[in-house]
């Protein structure tokens, strides 16, 4: 290795240099950015006495009893974990549907009227969430559908149209319109062509809107807390409040339970990483 | 955020032809689904909102309510401790918008060719994105108590008016600059290498490679993250909500609109309030889209 | 199939939005004072038959809600300890609790529930800090009810749960602030409980000569600047009879400069923050206790509610506290301050309000002490029992012989507003302090009065 520095010419060794810097700076980024990281997981593994004595080495008896007394003592956990699961998949999917179907329309059609159309959906991003608690509450309740997995589904889906319509619109775009036009030769009518044609083209861009949703739907703690007040609708984020409130004194539990609520989405993450920044890409250059 | 639009055959047959009707009754019911439940959660709450700004409203669990016009606003408009917390949120989103676009745009110059590394560090730049706003501040405090105090024998940024801003802009930089370098490593694979390649035939510097060819092409991607960012920065409120909550310093716009809704019986202001912001937001951001989509028309 | 679906649920939200168009505000008017003749009607009639033998409905099916902002662990425990007992009696009673942290989200989703018509039971909080509740008619009057008229419950413990002269809440515990002091390291430098200004100061001197930290603070919690201020400003205004004070702040008649006392509990408190370390305007209350434990600082200004965690913290370790009242000045002038901590309202509106109230008045009497055990809080009532801390049973003592400034002795509480103004102005004091930043007690108060006279201007 040393022997091959030695032979290479004046800018080579400049290359050569500035990658090693390169790779260096990105290693003590990448170091702080997981920092945090680190704390959650050593504190989650520590025993109260331990974090009280030394909160930052490791610990010397790593114990997993925290993250069971989470699971055991907590009973909002377990009930939190299916809500949230069976909130955030119907949400994610559904967004899917909608907006693909209305991203594809804004981005095939250039008329006025659908340029107005997108502004006002992208509009939604602007609109702080305390200014339409109180009506959409109160419209949830009339409905009935309050602490029900419906109520917040609907919810969290129209809250949700304005960013995942911001991500497919700019994609769809970069589809060649020619395949539709070629079924619809074969006979097919626009719904068909839609669904057998384009849909399957939207893939690397529904990959990541459902990364992107998911992440946003399973963290949501302001629409759930407002919408889910019964103990048995409730969501992971709200289970939380028993360690993050005034007068945390378990931080060991805080950050086991903190650990465990991360862990689908971060395989969900890892499964999808490809198509995300592939469907992240076609999205942002193109919008 | 709308992009160049192409001239296309739709046009080409009159506009009440049988033709036109089906083609457009077609999109309305493409996009009627997602309109439907946007309206029903997002639209008519905003709307039903605004009467009440009109009004002295004191508590949301009281129907009793006099018109008062504008005064809401104009109250708002001329009161300083509103107008702070503008300047609060703005520092924020003037730190946050920087700091995660020029550290997502410098680790996607970095990291944008594909390799095993390359992806390893991508996965890890971007992992903070899956925590919940919360969690990252309530983690992010500990950090800056137990790391950061620690070792450099400084007061945590949380506890500092002077600096809270800053140490709150911080844990937003964490956790979202992963995702602005997503985009722009989109944007960077886009870019063809042949113009790199003629570039470098005609001598010019790295620098001027930069300039010249890298960022011009990049500005559907800074528009993209701006706009996003921007919108997220002006409507912060988890992180001072979370470890920030008494600090005069820490207030932000929302914050303000909330207190007055539901915590200080001042519910008519506090709509007021969440209108003047909800427009302030929509004025910003449409400046600044059009901004760079005219930079992207120059381009 | 998923095109079905999607379509199913755009179904329910079109019949969603009509409903929800549909009722406007005059209807929603109609129907709440329907609803409020129908309760009056019936509570007469509860009236009636609370009188008649107990016996007689034991069996009665009834769910009680009970909203609260309980977080701590100990409190939840205790809580559901006094409704097991509750459901002993009457077995047929369900609870349900809902709870959410009082900083941030108790009072938006209690106000957002009732705006809905959602009518829990029991509604947890003092009267006084949430006065729309009793405007709009959410607490039942109880200054007739012979439980409470029966327990001989002190002027300021009434006035805690009071407005306008009418009891409307359950006191049930009550809060007092101090010095925690680490009683070896007190010992080991010979150093003896200051009962003034003086001798604290003389204290803190010797333990900053023998390299230790005086004091450990936690002002990342407002509430911590607060009850520094509370030892002077409540037994001063109370000695001279301002027991209208904060009525008089809020309602702009008087300023804060009026009241030199505020003025003086800054410097007394000013004093105490020249041994400040570099972390007070960090540590929340939890890295507080931790650093106190772990002999960082011989003395923490503390609230009686942190006990509890303090115990938990010492653990099996070695390490020994006791609490003394803060001198105000070198006479000895200082009480002990006192405050209803778990007060609780019954709801006249909701459907089992009667149940309610026997829940409630069993809470405050033959429910009281499994609470206080289970809690470690002090009773209102005085009753304790030998399976409290001695550290409680004494501060009970204390106030049992009345030497005490009690906040339900003023005439209005602090609004929330107010309060968070008021804490406001104190947390940048206390940074000041701190960091050297050199604002005087009386820019402190030009603050404080900017933020008051803001608060009136915007409240029409």
């Amino acid at each position: 290795m040393k022997n091959d520095s030695f032979n290479l010419n004046n800018s080579e060794m400049k290359e050569l240099i500035l990658k090693i810097s390169k790779i260096v700076v990105v290693i003590i980024i990448m170091l702080v950015v997981l920092i945090p990281f680190y704390i959650s997981f050593n504190y989650s593994i520590k025993d109260h006495t331990e974090i009280t004595n030394n909160r930052l080495a490791l610990p010397e008896n790593p114990t997993i009893q925290n993250f069971i007394t989470v699971i055991s003592e907590n009973e909002q956990f377990l009930i939190g974990y299916k809500n949230s699961i069976l909130n955030t998949i119907p949400t994610v999917l559904l967004l899917m549907v909608i907006t693909s179907m209305a991203s594809y329309v804004l981005a095939r059609y250039s008329a006025k009227f659908y340029q107005l159309m997108y502004l006002v959906f992208i509009a939604g991003i602007l609109i702080p969430f305390q200014c339409i608690m109180l009506p959409l509450y109160l419209n949830i309740y009339n409905t009935g559908l309050i602490s029900t997995n419906l109520g917040f589904i609907i919810a969290r889906t129209g809250l949700q149209i304005s960013i995942s319509i911001l991500v497919v619109t700019g994609f769809v775009k970069s589809v060649p319109r020619d395949m539709e036009e070629a079924a619809s030769i074969d006979g097919c009518n626009r719904f068909q062509a839609f669904w057998k044609i384009v849909f399957p083209l939207m893939k690397p861009v529904n990959a990541t809107q459902l990364v992107l949703n998911t992440l946003f739907v399973w963290n949501d703690y302001n629409t759930a807390v407002v919408l889910l007040r019964s103990p048995e609708s409730r969501t992971l984020p709200l289970a939380q409040i028993i360690y993050f409130n005034e007068n945390t004194s378990e931080l060991n539990l805080a950050f086991a339970f903190f650990g465990m609520a991360m862990i689908p989405i971060l395989i969900l993450y890892l499964s999808m990483q490809k198509h995300v920044v592939s469907g992240i890409m076609a999205g942002a250059v193109k919008g | 955020m709308v992009a160049k639009t192409r001239k296309k055959q739709e046009h080409t047959h009159p506009v009440f032809s049988r033709y036109n009707l089906r083609i457009h009754g077609g999109n309305m019911l493409f996009m009627l689904p997602a309109l439907i439940i946007y309206i029903a959660v997002v639209l008519i709450p905003f709307f039903q909102g605004i009467p009440y700004s009109l009004t002295n409203w004191k508590s949301i669990i009281s129907d009793k309510m006099i018109f008062v016009g504008l005064k809401n606003y104009t109250t708002l408009l001329t009161n300083k401790y509103f107008l702070d917390t503008f300047l609060n949120t703005f520092k924020f989103t003037a730190i946050y918008l920087l700091g995660a676009n020029i550290l997502g745009l410098f680790l996607a110059m970095i990291l944008w060719r594909s390799s095993r590394f390359n992806n390893i560090v991508r996965t890890v730049m971007f992992m903070p994105f899956t925590v919940s706003l919360v969690g990252a501040a309530i983690v992010w405090s500990y950090v800056y108590t137990d790391i950061i105090s620690s070792l450099f024998e400084v007061m945590s940024p949380l506890g500092c008016s002077s600096q809270v801003i800053g140490g709150m802009a911080v844990i937003a930089i964490w956790r979202d600059m992963g995702y602005c370098m997503l985009i722009y490593i989109a944007g960077l694979q886009s870019i063809p290498t042949e113009y790199y390649e003629a570039a470098r035939v005609d001598g010019a510097s790295s620098f001027q490679r930069i300039k010249h060819i890298t960022l011009p092409l990049l500005i559907p991607a800074f528009t993209s993250n701006i706009t996003l960012l921007l919108a997220w920065g002006l409507k912060v409120f988890d992180y001072p909500m979370a470890v920030a909550r008494n600090m005069e310093a820490a207030k932000t716009t929302t914050m303000y609109v909330y207190d007055n809704i539901f915590g200080f019986s001042k519910a008519g202001l506090g709509q007021a309030a969440a209108i003047i912001t909800t427009v302030v937001l929509l004025i910003l951001t449409t400046a600044v889209s059009r901004m760079f989509r005219k930079l992207e028309v120059e381009a | 199939m998923k095109k079905l679906w999607a379509l199913m649920l755009v179904g329910v939200m079109m019949t969603g939005i009509l409903t929800g168009c549909s009722s406007d505000k005059t209807d929603e008017i109609s129907t709440k004072t329907e609803t409020e003749t129908t309760t009056d009607a019936k509570s007469e009639t509860k009236a009636e038959t609370t009188t008649e033998p107990i016996a007689e409905d034991t069996d009665k099916e009834a769910v009680i809600q009970v909203f609260h902002y309980m977080t701590q662990e100990t409190k939840r425990t205790g809580l559901e300890a006094v409704e097991a007992k509750f459901q002993e009696k009457y077995p047929n009673v369900t609870f349900e609790n809902l709870f959410y942290n009082q900083g941030t989200d108790y009072f938006p989703q209690l106000s957002t529930a009732l705006a809905s018509g959602e009518q829990p039971e029991v509604i947890m909080g003092n009267p006084g800090l949430y006065p729309d509740l009793i405007t709009e008619g959410y607490a039942m009057d109880l200054s007739d009810n012979e439980i409470v008229n029966s327990l001989n419950l002190s002027s300021g413990d009434l006035g805690d749960v009071s407005s306008d002269g009418k009891i409307f809440g359950f006191p049930i515990d009550f809060k007092t602030w101090g010095v925690f002091y680490n009683v070896k390291m007190f010992d080991e430098l010979g150093l003896k409980v200051p009962t003034t200004q003086t001798e604290l100061m003389e204290v803190c001197k010797k333990l900053e000569e023998a390299g230790r930290d005086p004091w450990i603070h936690a002002f990342a919690d407002a509430v911590f600047g607060d009850i520094e201020m509370r030892n002077t400003v409540w037994t001063r205004a109370l000695q001279n009879g301002d027991n209208d004070i904060f009525e008089q702040l809020m309602s702009g008649d008087k300023k804060v400069t009026d009241y030199t006392y505020i003025k003086e509990g800054l410097e007394v408190w000013q004093e105490r923050m020249q041994w400040a370390r570099d972390d007070a305007m960090s540590n929340n209350q939890d890295k507080s206790l931790e650093l106190f434990v772990a002999g960082q600082g011989a003395m923490l200004y503390t609230g009686s509610w942190s006990v509890g965690d303090l115990v938990a913290k010492i653990g099996d370790g070695d390490f020994e506290f006791n609490f003394f009242v803060a001198p105000i000045d070198d006479s000895n002038s200082q009480k002990l301050n006192v405050q209803v901590d778990q007060a609780f309202m019954v709801n006249p509106h909701s459907e089992y309000s009667d149940m309610a109230l026997k829940f409630m008045e069993f809470w405050i009497t033959d429910g009281a002490l499994i609470w206080s055990e289970n809690t470690q809080l002090p009773l209102c009532t005085g009753v304790s029992s030998d399976n409290l801390l001695p550290l409680i049973k004494t501060i009970a003592e204390i106030k049992g012989s009345g030497t005490i400034s009690h906040y339900g002795d003023f005439t209005k509480p602090f609004s929330s507003e107010f309060t968070t103004a008021w804490r406001q102005s104190l947390t940048s004091f206390a940074e000041s302090c701190v960091s050297g930043g050199g604002m005087t007690p009386d820019e402190c108060l030009v603050n404080m009065q900017a933020l008051f006279d803001d608060i009136i201007a915007t409240s029409y």
